[in-house]
């Protein structure tokens, strides 16, 4: 029993036959390998199924047992085009629509980057441009392997590579190595670690360098903390040179800043007038059309855009992408605040800075900040006591003699 | 002399002796193998030749749903499956 589709693509007919022996006609196509369905008793006749290629075959058959045969219908595939092939641009434009997509299938029209955290897919896609690993290239020119060692050379921090063609579309997926610490470059330059303000040290951990001031000391701004220079003694212990160097080393200040915000009552919110500007862009290939464009009519907008690149199925990616922006102009309306809601606003305004701080390592151990409510405006000021990192560096001055190496003082 | 040898090797009937294998689902649908060829079709009555008999099928708009030398499927409603 042939499959259907096999059926349909090579055609078949529904035949009604006639006949003093139908039994004997059914059976000598059985003994013939002729297959007939579809059987079916219609009156006096009998209809069924047979396939093109088994109807010219039954001739004989249809002589030895005096049968009439009349055709009832042609189905499959050649009699479609039997019906249609005289509007040539039909079959044409079947065919041209698959070779078009089979041709479309051969070149990459999606790279897709996934598992980064730190780095942007962007960036990956752009490094992949300079090694001409790029949308539109063709699918046979494309070597996972060596994307896979150019992304892990170039990218030191990524720990595992796996690119891979699924369809249209070059999938990179890319693990990070997230515990890593950034690895500073070595220093050329000389420095020294200074006081970004003035307060008092609580800690000082030294790395690299002397350090200069000691714990409970109060510090200028720009003072020195740790010094690049390193004294080189003798076995007497006595000072023979200095050896150069980039300070290096743990700083925790005990120190004041100042917070100030000023939350004016009267205030501007935009009110979204209804209008709209919508641009189309469609892309194909590498090229774009502006199917839609213009400028708005109107000065103050904001811009929502949509990009879309077509697929069929999960992974056929079509070179067509759109990109659809939608422009909605908008009114500056002025709006008080009630003095509740500016208090609520200057706590809020209070609590990201702090947090800000906070990322920073700087602890608050005390805090003098004050809203006052005013008569136009909201004002939240005050200083407060903080504890935490508060060191720069600021390249050493050279000191006459004293960086020379050791032998050559010697 | 065959049978016996057949039946003491213990060999399925339908490759010793070709006989006719026949196999309903329910009383919708029955599939033949092992037989020669039609006697007799109608939407009431369908007789198949056997090697060892005939197999009377009995029922109403019986339809076979495909023929072939050595298959035939027969769908319907079907009543009696007789052997003579």
């Amino acid at each position: 029993m042939p499959g259907k589709f096999i059926r349909y693509l090579k055609g078949y007919l529904r035949i009604r036959i006639e006949s003093p022996l139908p039994e004997r006609f059914l059976n000598l196509c059985a003994f013939h390998g002729i297959i007939l369905w579809g059987l079916a008793p219609a009156g006096d006749a009998y209809e069924m199924y047979i396939s093109v290629k088994d109807f010219f075959r039954i001739k004989e058959i249809v002589r030895k047992t005096r049968t009439k045969i009349r055709i009832r219908g042609h189905y499959g595939m050649p009699f479609f085009f039997q019906k249609y092939g005289s509007r040539k641009v039909f079959p044409l434009s079947v065919l041209l629509a698959l070779a078009l997509i089979w041709v479309l299938t051969l070149f990459i029209w999606q790279i897709q980057v996934t598992g980064l955290k730190r780095h942007s897919p962007e960036e990956i896609i752009t490094f992949l441009k300079e090694t001409n690993v790029q949308y539109g290239m063709a699918k046979s020119r494309v070597d996972c392997q060596k994307i896979e060692a150019d992304i892990r050379a170039e990218f030191q921090d990524i720990i595992w590579v796996g690119a891979s063609l699924e369809g249209t579309n070059l999938h990179i997926q890319i693990k990070e190595n997230v515990d890593s610490y950034e690895e500073e470059e070595p220093h050329e330059e000389t420095a020294d670690l200074v006081a970004e303000d003035a307060g008092t040290v609580v800690s000082i951990i030294t790395r690299t360098g002397t350090p200069m001031v000691c714990e409970g000391q109060q510090v200028e701004k720009g003072q020195i903390l740790i010094s690049g220079r390193e004294e080189r003694k003798d076995d007497g212990g006595t000072v023979t040179g200095y050896a150069e160097g980039y300070a290096d080393g743990d700083v925790l200040l005990e120190r004041v800043v100042n917070y100030e915000d000023h939350i004016a009552y009267r205030h501007e919110v935009k009110t979204y007038s209804g209008k709209k500007k919508r641009n189309l862009t469609v892309r194909i290939l590498k090229k774009e059309l502006r199917l839609l464009s213009g400028k708005p009519s109107f000065s103050n907008y904001d811009t929502e855009t949509t990009e879309k690149t077509l697929v069929i199925g999960k992974t056929f990616f079509l070179p067509i992408s759109y990109r659809y922006q939608v422009m909605k102009a908008y009114d500056t309306v002025t709006e008080k605040y009630t003095r509740e809601e500016a208090k609520d606003l200057a706590n809020r305004h209070f609590q990201a800075w702090a947090e800000d701080f906070k990322k920073k390592g700087v602890e608050i151990i005390e805090n003098r900040v004050k809203i006052v409510l005013g008569e136009k405006e909201c004002v939240t000021s005050g200083q407060l006591t903080v504890v935490g990192p508060a060191g720069t560096h600021r390249p050493s001055e050279p000191l006459e003699n004293t960086s020379l190496p050791l032998e050559e003082q010697q | 002399m065959k049978r016996e040898i057949a039946e003491h090797l213990q060999l399925p009937r339908d490759l010793a002796f070709g006989a006719v294998t026949l196999t309903a689902s329910g009383d919708s649908e029955i599939s033949l193998e092992n037989y020669k060829g039609i006697l007799e079709y109608s939407t009431k009555k369908i007789i198949v030749q056997t090697k060892e008999c005939l197999v009377e099928i009995i029922g109403e708009n019986l339809l076979i749903s495909y023929y072939t030398a050595e298959e035939m499927k027969i769908n319907g409603q079907i009543q009696e499956i007789l052997y003579r």
